[in-house]
């Protein structure tokens, strides 16, 4: 079971599509970066799953629970950030957490825990107009962690965080996730997503062009391979054999390109067949690259 | 809210108790009428609706300069909940405000009457009056709340909250002799002292049951606003 999943979604705003056919799987205890740059629908997406824009009946499930005819029921299991924190200006950080807990009916000592797992507990009885924007991030998670929700929805959480503070937020999110929770995480910083994430989700122009893990993203990239040897005849066989392509063939050097789950497999070959591989170099693509390729199509 | 009439009748107490140290003749009308109407009543009738339009848009604008409403809508909590605690705390609020004033006004005569004997409130049996006053004084207070709040959810800046509550107290003011000025919310708080002066017990009048009427349908249609800006806004 996903703990969310969408069936067809689509979403028109004056009648302009933002969303077409959106079939986004999130598994379970999984935490899933949601890319896509400005416009693309992220925002979109994450208000439609939790309820704040309409979506059609059978669209959008949590936990196989279906959202239009369960959205209380839902809400009291996820967690939310939804783009800038949202808090009242003129009450204490701690204030506006036993607000949300009065709500939610949790236990005070939750307050606390939050406060202390987003590095808060020493500024809780700060008015929140006082706050930095990192401060009113950490305590938009708070807010969001406070009903101790099986589901975080976090929509850009890294904005406005200093490298110190990104750094812990990423920790927090990896320690949630040992517990058993599963994370959506829209941002922007594709090296936090890479870092960070176990599935990517890429949306372009209203629909999802990638959806997996990310190993099998990562594995699935073609990566260049520059090898050093003299037995270029001999490699350039192999190739031929293995439907690999050759970039180019320079005296002793040659440039391949293959996918980067084939690369261990590759070089065991020529070891086997005893290539003399004197160096080889690959050159590996970033997450930003593979985004960069496969939203230009 | 609550603040004004205590702001109102401790200015008035002091204002007569430095103003009766040159007083020696006893005060030969009704003292209630007399503190009310000629003291007091002028801050409520012009100042009042402003402090409601600022009360009224402030439980909304908190929310829209947060961005708040949002987070609201993920918490497992109904929209009508949510407009419902606001209604709840308006009634709340207008009748605790009209319930001080009550006591206050109790408070100003037993303190002007022993400390000061030229106004001899004992004399009067106004009771039943006083108290009929300040709960016709609560259904007017709601009712230009209601409206109010049917404003705020309108708009966005607090200027039109005051301007629409200085008009409808100027219309009320210049147009007291038309047929047509029992149906201006702010008329009631004009109208509530002209029944105090002719001693009018009766708790249901024209003006009664039209601000009650008001109250319903300015909070349904700020219902229906609230749930059609909160579509937008998100």
């Amino acid at each position: 079971m996903y703990a969310i999943e969408t069936k067809d979604l689509s979403f028109n705003y004056k009648k302009k599509p933002l969303l077409e056919s959106l079939d986004l799987q999130i598994p379970t205890g999984s935490i899933y970066g949601y890319l896509g740059k400005n416009g693309a629908g992220k925002s979109t997406t994450i208000k439609l799953l939790l309820g704040l824009l309409p979506a059609l009946q059978n669209t959008i499930y949590h936990n196989g629970l279906e959202l239009n005819s369960h959205k209380r029921e839902i809400l009291s299991m996820v967690g939310s950030l939804v783009e800038s924190p949202a808090y009242y200006g003129n009450l204490t950080g701690y204030e506006n957490l036993l607000y949300l807990k009065n709500i939610y009916g949790c236990n005070s000592q939750k307050i606390y825990d939050v406060l202390q797992k987003v590095n808060l507990i020493g500024d809780k009885d700060k008015m929140v107009k006082k706050y930095s924007s990192g401060m009113k991030q950490r305590l938009g998670i708070a807010m969001a962690l406070l009903n101790d929700p099986n589901t975080l929805i976090l929509d850009e959480p890294l904005n406005g965080l200093d490298p110190e503070g990104v750094y812990e937020i990423r920790e927090l999110i990896i320690d949630l996730k040992k517990e058993g929770k599963t994370i959506l995480l829209s941002s922007h910083i594709l090296s936090e997503i890479q870092k960070t994430c176990t599935h990517v989700g890429i949306l372009h122009d209203g629909r999802l062009c990638y959806q997996g893990t990310l190993v099998e993203l990562m594995n699935n990239v073609s990566v260049e391979i520059n090898i050093q040897s003299n037995d270029i005849l001999k490699i350039q066989q192999i190739c031929m054999e293995s439907k690999i392509s050759i970039n180019a063939i320079e005296q002793n050097n040659i440039l391949i390109t293959l996918n980067k789950g084939e690369q261990k497999d590759f070089m065991t070959k020529l070891d086997k067949e005893g290539v003399n591989i004197q160096k080889s170099e690959s050159v590996d693509k970033d997450l930003e690259e593979i985004y960069l390729n496969l939203t230009k199509r | 809210m609550l603040l004004f009439p205590i702001a109102v009748f401790s200015f008035v107490d002091v204002y007569i108790m430095y103003d009766s140290t040159n007083l020696t003749e006893v005060c030969t009308v009704n003292p209630w009428i007399f503190i009310l109407q000629r003291y007091i009543w002028a801050f409520y009738t012009l100042l009042y609706p402003i402090v409601i339009s600022i009360f009224c848009f402030s439980l909304f604008d908190i929310e829209y300069k947060n961005d708040y409403l949002k987070k609201l809508f993920t918490l497992p909590v109904n929209t009508s909940n949510i407009f419902g605690a606001k209604v709840l705390y308006i009634i709340m609020m207008s009748f605790m405000s009209a319930m001080i004033s009550y006591l206050l006004l109790l408070l100003s005569a037993f303190i002007l009457e022993n400390v000061y004997s030229i106004y001899p409130f004992n004399r009067y049996d106004y009771s039943f009056a006083n108290f009929i006053f300040f709960i016709r004084l609560f259904i007017a207070t709601l009712s230009i709340a209601s409206l109010q709040l049917l404003v705020s959810t309108s708009f966005k800046t607090f200027v039109i909250p005051i301007c629409i509550a200085g008009v409808g107290v100027v219309l009320s003011l210049i147009s007291q002799r038309a047929e047509f000025v029992v149906f201006i919310p702010y008329f009631s708080l004009f109208d509530l002292m002209n029944k105090y002066q002719s001693g009018s017990t009766d708790l249901l009048g024209k003006v009664e049951i039209i601000n009650v009427t008001y109250i319903f349908v300015f909070i349904t249609f700020a219902y229906l606003k609230f749930i059609s800006l909160c579509k937008k806004r998100i």
